[in-house]
């Protein structure tokens, strides 16, 4: 028989065993039993987003003064963006964010504010740079954290990472407008780089008294060098000044962001808040590589990324032409609100494109040519994918089956509505036909439509010539002419010679008998044309690339550049025969009114102005206004817009 | 980048200006006594009618008859106050209605006198100051009485009792709360810019030690009294001879000694953790800046030719936030600071550094030089040397060597001084520093005023500026004492809140008196402050178009907008003079809350300046002026309590 004090131990160590067994049994069966079941259900805190542990303690406390508290501090954010007070501004915003974590409004809002409106609010480059870097980290921070995690029994681990569609591509969106479009984009470029490169590598004190790390810092980044050399309008050659003002570039920009954290060691850690950022952070596979190949510190190719990673989320598209292609949203995917979805889809192709364009732009055409043809493989997949790509002689086909609907059935091809059910009882071989016509009309307009709303004809007929060795080539001399701009000679050949080829994809190509015509001509000398003698098998019509009144806009920049490096050229010697024409004028004028007035004896030296002045800059604006290479094919509407253009500016 | 952005909104009171503010204490005090009074007498008189048929009042409380009525003089002070004041309401009241119906003006009280008024308005002021505080004396005379027999003993071990009970309810544990803060503090501070590493660490002390302080003092004074009463306690304490007035300054007493050490040592635990916590470069900039403000005033030549004063800019660019008055660039357009009191040395100095932040609204991008800021140009006055002689300070030369003179012998002589070459000035960047010789200001006669003029060169570019954002530098103070000067503004705060909560808790309820306490803080917040003092203005249809309580809802009733214009009818005129006169309402409710903004110097200490001595005292002025009418009503509450008699 136990005694009253081991009876009282024992029922104690019984209810501690109860309280294990009971706790124990619950924690299990919330594991095994209730965490799938929410996961099945997609009733977990993962299926809303990320899940931070401070926010939701700081939730959980707040309980129904969330509400009043998120209003007050809105309420607070609108009061000092007015008051222009950034850092406090941040930090109400970083509370709202945990307090209200998956309302996409904060992240969104902030983002832009921070890139577009706070950024400009400052004068110095780097405090811009700073701010627009913060709105874009904002806004990657804010769509990391709205992934959501939702029950897929066909995954691994039976979930599926779905994210927003709208706030990828914003962020793609941001960061090549400010790359690429923004007033101060040659700034931001090489800093950019700045970003991407570990302090200890590009410490100016470590690089100052080197000359030996200093050229292979030039070598290991010569996109870098060469950004900062145009932004400083450094010559080429000119490697003295070209150090001096990079070493000053270094030490002005050394506190950026950085993607790496400021480490003595010279490890490569990521920093707390890494500045540039990529879709998938912990590939570090991919991001081990960016501190070194230059490749990846490109804002068009970060850019890109974002780009696919946002139409990851997009349903597939539909093929099936002859319906409605609208996009579907499902469990596992999501349409962007805000934007054509064949547009959405096209980003990625189109940030290619412009990549390469840029590229060739900066000086690198054989890295350009490699990115051209990437990106016409890009917008050849679309066009597959999409079925937008159609053999000629099924479009034919297609338009007569369409044109024989809208004849027949002109109201019901008007109002996109198919043959009448009337049709099916009283005539059922005719019903099947029109049918049959009305789903070719469908077809030919959304193939039409889908087509011009992603300009697909344009990017696959620019990007298939920009792979070409022949656009390589012609922009290299292109390059070559605008960096020697002052050394007239040279640059009006390298011109010429840039024309020449690319008029050999903005014209359509001469036919064979006209070819032979002109290659006997060539045999006669003193043939007038430089151009014909590079571009000899070029009719005088646009090809299919030259008639996009984008295209043509291009080649009237080039063929104004060139007529200026022209007349900079022949403007002396012309400015001599106008003077020789002039003072002839002038002495012709004198002669006639001394013979026609009795006083001239008193005025022997009457001048009669002229309305023209001759100078230099008359001259220069003369040749300049002549006729160029491609005046006979642009066409005049782009030619009037230009026009307009100046006359804007000026005023 | 460091202390880039000190836009001091609030208006902090100063020694200057506190003559002004005890006058108009004055008033709201001495009405508001009158108002109370003739309550009192009503109820006294239908008490006597009705009930006792006692007739002679023996003070508010009625308790001035315990003293024998034989030789009771303190009811006969009583008596004589009393009947003082009911005449001079009645004065009062007579020249009220005298000014409505004879000169048709409608006398407000609440209008200060001012300096360049007629001597006739001033002796009526006069009067009425003196009317004021004959019947706030009669108020609170009783409570006068008790005060001169206070017992320090007694006073002392209540107080002591107080700070045990305290201590007993575990108050030290809100250490703990610093503890976890300082534990996890990095967490929430960003090191994106090491300059605004500082900012963000006082921002974060001052913020949990004010809160941590302000709710415990909160719940202590509020739960303190109720918590005695209710569990019979205070028996203990009124069955001995101890005043009312004494329990309850007691209890203030020693509750603000008890959370005054709380916060000295709160303080100074995060003095030691922000300065060990901050990067050695940045601690090395911390600063205490002493320096002079000037009176911003507002210059332009206009179409006449005609030279303009004014207090405001001329030059609007839409901003909702109305902190910076813009110029315009290339116009005429100056902005002037005067600067009247400056210390003698200033005429030793060499150079005196004047430092300014600005904010610049540009309405072009100014293309490639945008980095290179806007220039503006300074120009230094001494108001008593300067004649306006340009020519002459030009060309002027030493008669003994005829070398041109240097700037410093210029501005010593001509009391004139601008800067060779515009400066440059920056939007949302470092502060702009210039400096002029301090010979200016020599051998000046008595009175002499240094003016600061500065004018936007930049055309197409508008220069915002604000009063407190150009200063001179006059000396570094220690920074160390300047965070303890901004801890001293936590500390007003924390008596404001002890004095509220122990009041209110004489009659409210523990719980109760805690969420009243938190109201008053809350419509004490500048923004609602704000508001209110905007309700009880004069009517305004421009900028505040829609009326108030009434207008608005005749407006929604009859679904008209806020800007139409109401039809003319009687009802719409008896809508809109009771709309008109809820403006009194107003200015009660103002009157009766704290401004507690002006007790927050954090932005002070953040950004590197020195808080003004004066500024302070005049702040804890306020506090004593606020925390008296609080008082009295507290004395009132716990003598009408039945537990107290």
């Amino acid at each position: 028989m136990a005694t009253a004090y081991q009876r009282i131990r024992q029922r104690k160590v019984f209810y501690l065993l109860a309280i294990v067994l009971l706790l124990g049994t619950a924690y299990a069966h919330k594991l095994l039993v209730i965490d799938r079941a929410a996961s099945r259900y997609d009733i977990s805190e993962t299926n809303l987003g990320k899940v931070d542990m401070g926010g939701s303690i700081s939730r959980f406390v707040l309980s129904s003064f969330r509400g009043p508290l998120v209003c007050g501090l809105w309420w607070e954010v609108n009061s000092l963006q007015d008051k222009h007070d950034y850092k406090q501004l941040e930090l109400i915003l970083t509370a709202l964010t945990k307090l209200q974590p998956h309302y996409k409004g904060p992240w969104q809002y902030q983002g832009w504010n921070l890139a577009y409106n706070v950024s400009v609010e400052f004068d110095r480059i780097q405090d811009k740079y700073f701010y627009v870097s913060k709105g874009l980290r904002w806004l990657a921070n804010g769509e990391e954290v709205n992934r959501l995690k939702l029950f897929d029994p066909n995954s691994p681990d039976e979930l599926r990472t779905i994210g927003d569609p709208e706030m990828r591509s914003l962020v793609g969106q941001y960061l090549s407008g400010k790359m690429y479009f923004a007033d101060e984009k040659d700034t931001y470029r090489p800093l950019l780089h700045l970003s991407c490169i570990p302090l200890y590598q590009r410490l100016p004190s470590s690089l100052r008294n080197n000359p030996e790390k200093l050229e292979q810092f030039k070598s290991q980044y010569p996109r870098f060098v060469r950004r900062v050399r145009k932004l400083q309008n450094i010559p080429e050659g000119d490697d003295d000044t070209l150090n001096r003002d990079l070493l000053a570039f270094l030490e002005e920009y050394k506190d950026v962001p950085c993607l790496w954290k400021d480490d003595d060691g010279g490890g490569l850690k990521l920093a707390n808040d890494p500045w540039p950022r990529w879709p998938n952070m912990a590939d570090r596979e991919h991001i081990g590589k960016v501190a070194d190949k230059e490749i990846y510190q490109d804002g068009l190719d970060i850019a890109r990324m974002w780009y696919e990673f946002s139409t990851e989320m997009l349903p597939p598209p539909k093929t099936e032409l002859s319906e409605d292609v609208s996009p579907q949203e499902s469990k596992y995917t999501r349409v962007h609100k805000h934007m054509h979805s064949m547009v959405f889809r096209a980003k990625p192709a189109q940030t290619q494109a412009r990549s390469a364009v840029e590229l060739y732009s900066e000086g690198w055409p054989e890295e350009a040519q490699i990115t051209a043809e990437k990106a016409n493989s890009m917008w050849h997949e679309l066009g597959i994918a999409c079925n937008l790509d159609q053999p000629q002689s099924k479009i034919a086909e297609l338009t007569a089956k369409a044109k024989q609907f809208m004849d027949k059935y002109k109201e019901n091809a008007e109002e996109q509505r198919g043959p009448s059910i009337f049709l099916k009882d009283t005539n059922p071989s005719e019903y099947e036909n029109a049918l049959k016509n009305y789903k070719a009309l469908v077809f030919m307009s959304n193939w039409a439509r889908l087509r011009k709303t992603c300009r697909f004809d344009y990017w696959m007929e620019t990007t298939g010539f920009l792979k070409t060795d022949v656009y390589r080539e012609a922009a290299r001399s292109k390059y070559v002419a605008e960096e020697r701009y002052s050394d007239w000679p040279v640059s009006i050949a390298n011109y010429q010679r840039a024309i020449g080829l690319l008029s050999i994809g903005f014209r359509k190509p001469m036919e064979v008998h006209d070819q032979l015509a002109l290659r006997l001509s060539l045999l006669a000398p003193g043939f007038p044309s430089v151009l014909i003698q590079v571009t000899p098998t070029v009719s005088n019509q646009l090809s299919v690339y030259g008639t996009d009144e984008t295209v043509q806009r291009d080649f009237l920049d080039l063929q104004e550049k060139y007529m200026r490096t022209i007349a900079r050229n022949l403007a002396p010697a012309r400015l001599q025969a106008e003077y020789h024409t002039w003072v002839l004028k002038q002495a012709l004028s004198n002669s006639l009114l001394t013979a026609a007035t009795p006083y001239s004896l008193c005025f022997p030296s009457i001048f009669i102005p002229s309305d023209v002045v001759v100078n230099i800059d008359w001259v220069e604006d003369l040749v300049e206004n002549e006729r160029g290479p491609f005046d006979d094919l642009i066409s005049p509407s782009v030619k009037v817009d230009r026009t307009r253009d100046k006359i804007s500016n000026k005023k | 980048m460091m202390f880039a952005a000190f836009n001091v909104e609030t208006n902090f009171p100063d020694l200057q200006r506190m003559w002004e503010y005890g006058e108009l204490w004055l008033r709201k005090a001495g009405i508001g006594s009158v108002i109370i009074l003739f309550i009192w007498g009503l109820w006294f008189i239908l008490k006597a009618a009705l009930r006792d048929g006692k007739w002679v009042p023996y003070g508010i409380t009625g308790r001035l008859d315990s003293e024998g009525s034989g030789n009771n003089w303190r009811a006969r002070v009583f008596w004589i106050l009393l009947g003082l004041t009911g005449i001079s309401f009645a004065v009062g009241l007579a020249y009220f209605f005298y000014q409505l119906f004879v000169t048709g003006d409608f006398f407000d009280p609440f209008d200060i006198v001012k300096k360049d008024n007629t001597p006739v308005t001033l002796i009526t002021h006069a009067i009425i100051n003196f009317f004021c505080g004959l019947a706030l004396l009669t108020l609170s005379i009783e409570f006068l009485f008790d005060v001169f027999r206070f017992s320090p003993r007694r006073l002392v071990a209540i107080a002591r009792f107080s700070i045990k009970e305290a201590i007993r309810r575990k108050v030290l544990w809100v250490f703990l709360i610093l503890g976890v803060v300082i534990l996890f503090a990095s967490w929430f501070i960003t090191t994106d810019k090491k300059a605004d590493q500082w900012q963000q660490y006082i921002n974060l002390v001052f913020y949990v030690v004010t809160t941590m302080v302000l709710v415990t003092t909160g719940i202590l004074a509020c739960f303190s009294l109720p918590t005695d009463i209710k569990q019979q306690t205070i028996f203990t304490v009124v069955t001995k001879p101890v005043q009312k007035l004494e329990i309850m300054l007691g209890r203030i007493l020693g509750l603000v000694f008890l959370m005054t050490l709380i916060l000295f040592i709160a303080a100074s635990i995060s003095l030691i953790y922000v300065a060990r916590g901050v990067d050695p470069e940045v601690a090395k900039t911390i600063r205490a800046r002493n320096v002079a403000n000037g009176a911003l005033r507002f210059r332009e030549i206009d179409e006449q030719g005609k030279t303009i004063f004014a207090e405001r800019g001329r030059s609007s660019i839409g901003r909702v936030w109305e902190y910076f008055q813009y110029l315009a660039g290339g116009t005429s357009q100056e902005a002037i600071w005067f600067f009247p009191n400056l210390p003698a040395e200033i005429a030793r100095q060499d150079k005196v550094l004047v430092e300014s932040t600005f904010d610049i609204f540009r309405t072009s991008k100014g293309g490639d030089k945008v980095e290179e800021g806007v220039p503006v140009q300074f120009y230094f006055v001494n108001s008593k040397k300067w004649n306006n002689k340009f020519e002459e300070y030009r060309n002027a030369r030493d008669p003994k060597t005829g070398l041109p003179l240097t700037p410093d012998e210029k501005a010593r002589k001509f009391g004139y001084y601008e800067l060779p070459k515009p400066a440059r000035v920056y939007d949302e960047g470092e502060p702009t520093r210039v400096s002029f010789p301090g010979s200016i200001m020599a051998d000046s006669p008595p009175g002499a005023v240094l003016e600061v003029h500065i004018n936007c060169r930049a055309s197409s570019q508008y220069l915002g500026v604000a009063e407190r954002n150009l200063y001179l530098l006059l000396q570094e103070g220690n920074w160390v004492w300047n965070f303890y000067k901004g801890m001293i503004g936590v500390w007003f705060f924390m008596i404001l809140v002890v004095i509220l909560g122990t009041v209110l808790s004489t009659y409210l309820n523990a719980p109760i008196s805690l969420l009243v306490t938190i109201l008053i803080i809350i419509l004490g917040q500048p923004a609602i402050l704000k508001y209110i003092d905007e309700q009880a203005q004069p009517d305004d249809p421009v900028n505040r178009p829609g009326g108030r309580v009434f207008e608005s809802a005749y407006r929604l009733a009859n679904k008209e907008n806020m800007v139409t214009q109401l039809q003319d009818s009687t009802a719409t005129r008896a809508v809109v003079a009771l709309d008109s006169s809820t403006r009194y309402f107003f200015k009660l409710i103002h009157a009766a809350l704290p401004d507690v903004d002006i007790y927050d110097r954090k932005l002070f200490v953040a950004e590197g300046f020195s808080i003004p001595m004066n500024e302070m005292i005049a702040a804890f002025l306020r506090l004593v002026m606020y925390s008296f009418p609080l008082l009295l009503l507290g004395y009132f509450l716990l003598s009408g309590r039945e537990i107290a008699n």
